[in-house]
């Protein structure tokens, strides 16, 4: 760098006293990362792990609830109705069931509408035959109920059960539950997990900038003794923390995103198998996701090196050794 | 610029109390050069901490620049130290950075000057402590001692501050950087009109200088002189009575001890004064 050939006294601007050499100071942030390799590694490792696995409990609830509503969609509670009940009890039936509260959708079936649906999946010629030996038509009116909550699943079909001109009902209420259990067993766990992690990796990010502080107490004296205000003393140890935040959130974002597609590629048949329904693309975890792991990085950074800088200045005080 | 009045600080450590600085007067005028000289103990790391608002003053006021000092806010403290540069005796250079880093360091971390204004400034200062402009381009390790501290006034410069305060700034210094150094700062406070108080347990060096002595003992003010004659210049065997006089306090008290004779009576001081001036005229006022 070549300097001016400066012998005059040129006065400084007066004017700047509030004003913060912002990208300096951020640069220096950059900086303290990067000679305080082995802090920001260890830092943004903890902070990975922790958004590798706020993100896998949240793609894991949001598959549930999916497969929930699939279940909830196909998994209506058949009501049959008594085999010798009139029609006009059978209509009376039908507007009790609309009347229940967990009740979302009712379409009723006939008996003849349900032959004929049976007879359908029958081969040609044994159905034919079928449909020419019965003396009768053996099967009841029926209707086909959709439940709003799947919590209360079980009490709507024990209401349904209860009902008069009840035969029977045909419902999967094992699988509602576990799926029901699963999905809040899952949400619960996650919670916890992601909680003693974000804790874990706040003290870790505070360790880290405290490392960093240390290395750089003779800047800090410096600058205090020139005049630079807590804030812009903070600013450089807060953009290492936001940096390592972001690092971990990028690596999570990377990682999240190849695990789900792996477990699309491995378990997306028997998913389709067991509940016909197919894991959500990962094309709308994007935004969330991003705005999630930018959020966490970011309160991290802020809050650990907040607490730290002020845990520091409380140590040292405000005294700055100008007389050794 | 500076007013020191009646200022006390006492520290209470553990049974024992400690009267740092016990009503001490001073008052410093703008462009002045005072060496401030003293035991360990005797209170200059105090008067120091004070002034730049380290500490706050049990009693007293303290007015830097028009700033009262025990009344100044703690948000408005940063802005208050800009008017201050400081010397360590330690140079406090940042290794990992090079000479012009150094200096411009102190420019970047408080204001937002282009980097075209800092260029200059720092250009300015270095030519100022009289640091080659191929030197700014070195590492801290590649330097002695003396252009380290150059570089350490030159930061300390390079705000401008109105006050630019010097903690025995030759203490890390070979013996023959040391004038040097000295006269670089008087020169800096003659030329910039820059307040500077510098503390020094040097006397010998201090003896080669005219100007204001400041001499604390157990926190008290116990000598304030201005020299118009270089102590070292005046022979001491002609005139030891007027030696002891000038001496600065701990330095007489050793002359007493040494059997040198005591120390003069208030009858002497006038014949002493009319030695001072007879003195002035055959040695001059300058170093």
């Amino acid at each position: 760098m070549k300097l001016p050939d400066c012998k005059k006294n040129r006065p400084l601007r007066e004017d700047t006293a509030g004003r913060l050499n912002i990208g300096y100071l951020i640069s220096q942030g950059l900086k303290n990362r990067r000679r305080n390799r082995s802090g920001a590694v260890s830092s943004s490792a903890v902070l990975f792990v922790c958004l590798l696995l706020l993100g896998s409990a949240y793609l894991f609830a949001a598959n549930i609830i999916n497969i929930l509503d699939v279940v909830q969609g196909e998994n209506v509670i058949m009501v049959f109705a008594r085999y010798d009940a009139s029609k006009l009890q059978v209509d009376a039936l039908g507007r009790q069931i609309s009347a229940m509260e967990n009740v979302e959708d009712v379409q009723f079936i006939s008996k003849e509408e349900a032959l004929k649906q049976q007879l359908a999946l029958l081969k040609g010629s044994a159905s034919a035959a079928l449909a020419d030996n019965l003396p009768e038509n053996p099967l009841p009116d029926a209707y086909c109920v959709t439940v709003r909550n799947m919590e209360a699943f079980a009490s709507t079909a024990d209401s349904l059960k209860g009902l008069q001109n009840v035969e029977n009902i045909r419902e999967n209420r094992e699988l509602a539950a576990q799926l029901t259990g699963l999905s809040k067993t899952a949400g619960a766990a996650g919670l916890g997990v992601v909680l003693i992690l974000a804790f874990g990796s706040l003290l870790v990010v505070m360790n880290t900038t405290r490392l960093s502080m240390q290395k750089s107490e003779d800047a800090i004296k410096i600058m205090r003794v020139v005049g630079s205000t807590e804030r812009d003393i903070r600013i450089p140890f807060l953009v290492e923390g936001i940096a390592n935040g972001l690092v971990a959130g990028v690596l999570a974002f990377g990682v999240v995103w190849g695990l789900y597609a792996a477990a699309i590629a491995y378990l997306q048949p028997m998913i389709s198998v067991f509940f016909a329904g197919q894991f959500l693309p990962f094309g709308r975890f994007v935004l969330p996701l991003i705005g999630a792991y930018l959020l966490v990085g970011l309160a991290t950074g802020v809050l650990g090196c907040r607490f730290s800088v002020r845990n520091y200045f409380r140590e040292k005080g405000k005294v700055v050794e100008i007389v050794p | 610029m500076i007013h020191i009045d009646g200022v006390s600080k006492t520290f209470v450590d553990g049974d024992r109390t400690v009267h740092a600085i016990q009503n001490l007067s001073l008052h410093v005028k703008r462009g002045e050069f005072v060496f401030v000289v003293g035991r360990n103990t005797s209170g200059k790391s105090t008067l120091f901490n004070l002034i730049t608002r380290e500490l706050k003053p049990d009693d007293g006021t303290l007015t830097v620049d028009g700033t009262e000092l025990g009344r100044i806010r703690e948000k408005d403290l940063p802005y208050y130290r800009r008017k201050i540069g400081v010397v360590f005796q330690d140079f406090r250079l940042l290794p990992n950075m090079g000479v012009f880093d150094n200096v411009a360091y102190a420019m970047r971390v408080i204001h937002s000057h282009s980097e075209k204004e800092i260029r200059k400034r720092v250009a300015y200062v270095l030519n100022l402590v009289g640091l080659a402009q191929e030197k700014s381009r070195a590492s801290i390790h590649q330097l002695s001692g003396g252009e380290r501290q150059r570089v350490a006034i030159a930061r300390a410069m390079v705000n401008n501050p109105k006050v630019l305060l010097a903690d025995e700034p030759t203490g890390n210094i070979d013996p023959e950087m040391k004038v040097e150094i000295f006269r670089l700062m008087r020169g800096i406070s003659a030329q910039q009109g820059t307040t500077v108080l510098m503390v020094t347990h040097d006397h010998d060096l201090v003896k080669q200088f005219t100007g204001r002595v400041v001499t604390l003992e157990g926190g008290k003010l116990a000598g304030d002189k201005v020299y118009r004659v270089p102590l070292a210049r005046i022979p001491a065997t002609v005139f030891p009575a007027a030696a002891k006089l000038l001496l600065p306090g701990d330095e007489r008290a050793s002359a007493q001890t040494a059997g040198h004779g005591e120390a003069p009576q208030s009858e002497e001081i006038g014949r002493l004064n009319n030695l001072l001036s007879i003195l002035n005229n055959r040695y001059g006022a300058s170093a």
